[in-house]
């Protein structure tokens, strides 16, 4: 049973407010967008739920539980950018997480890995950019976690592979899990979110189904985004 | 979870520092083989041998250190951090950890 609990959460880095008392509750089964402009806080608070940055005032907690050693073994975690070591090859990256993540399905990430068509013996380092997207995020989806963070999960990558990105979040759906996904690319993703959350400089200005917002305003999510972010 | 993080670590670390030492393997055969076969027309090859020697060994210590400082920054500190520090490891664990791979290095290097 997922539950994310983000109360009155502030994050200050000296003299800039990234995340101005936010509070938002994501309960189990449901697929969540965090959707907002460049420099609005997604990325800040998605480290904050990972427990990789300290909140300012305020508090989150995943489960119940701080973020802590026993939350990180239940939320997998896809960053915007690549972590992982570039002198290992797929195979001996599927041996770490293997190592560490109780639910890593060894056989989905492999059989995942081939359908992408990456080589399992090439080292990171010999990978293109768009390459090693794909291993990160067949990694993150081969964990049978509770809670998943995916920060940009289709930004890199080719259109055929974005289809074949948002099947796997969907084919994925564990009615006891919680799947957040921060991204631009609304007009993609839309049709895969149950919930959508709009942040503006730090603040919540939205927290809605997204059925709902195409009810009442009669236009698509990606349209109503433009709407209230325009420049 | 201390004991799979070094199970990584120490191969990481190898992986550069074993070149070194075969190179510093090579030196000191050398060195011992022009010490041995020394008469007055070799001193030459014993002098450069030695001083080969004293900079791989050199060479080894420095390498050593700059790796352990750049290990520690570029996995915890740099882009890797955000693979390290969402394993279900505690900090202490880390720390513990680069510490350890740390100490057997510089040890290996000094019984060098």
């Amino acid at each position: 049973m997922a539950r994310i609990e983000i109360n009155n959460l502030t994050k200050n880095f000296g003299d800039l407010t990234a995340l101005d008392d936010v509070t938002v509750s994501l309960e189990q089964g449901q697929i969540v967008g965090l959707l907002g402009p460049n420099g609005s806080g997604k990325t800040t608070l998605i480290k904050i739920l990972n427990g990789l940055l300290q909140p300012t005032s305020g508090s989150v907690t995943i489960n119940g539980s701080a973020p802590g050693v026993e939350t990180k073994k239940v939320v997998a975690y896809l960053p915007d950018r690549n972590a992982l070591p570039d002198y290992m090859t797929a195979s001996q990256l599927m041996d770490i997480y293997e190592d560490f993540f109780e639910d890593f399905d060894r056989m989905k990430a492999e059989a995942m890995v081939d359908d992408l068509g990456i080589n399992r013996k090439l080292t990171m380092k010999k990978m293109s950019k768009g390459t090693k997207e794909k291993l990160q995020l067949c990694l993150v989806m081969a964990r049978q976690a509770q809670v998943y963070l995916l920060d940009e999960p289709i930004g890199g990558v080719d259109p055929a592979t974005r289809d074949y990105i948002l099947r796997t979040i969907i084919s994925n759906y564990n009615e006891n899990a919680v799947v957040l996904i921060s991204t631009h690319l609304i007009a993609d993703v839309e049709s895969v979110l149950d919930d959508v959350v709009f942040i503006k400089e730090g603040r919540v200005v939205l927290h809605k189904a997204a059925d709902e917002i195409r009810e009442e305003k009669g236009e698509s999510v990606d349209k109503l985004f433009r709407e209230v972010f325009k420049c | 979870m201390l004991g799979k993080l070094l199970k990584y670590e120490i191969p990481a670390m190898g992986r550069k520092l074993l070149p070194l030492y075969a190179a510093w393997a090579a030196t000191a055969l050398l060195l011992g083989l022009t010490t041995q076969s020394a008469e007055s027309k070799n001193e030459f090859m014993v002098v450069i041998s030695a001083l080969l020697y004293t900079a791989i060994a050199t060479t080894i210590l420095v390498m050593t250190i700059i790796l352990i400082v750049q290990r520690f920054s570029n996995s915890l500190l740099g882009d890797e951090a955000y693979f390290n520090h969402v394993l279900p490891v505690s900090v202490a664990e880390h720390i513990g950890n680069k510490a350890i791979s740390a100490t057997l290095c510089l040890q290996h290097c000094g019984s060098s």
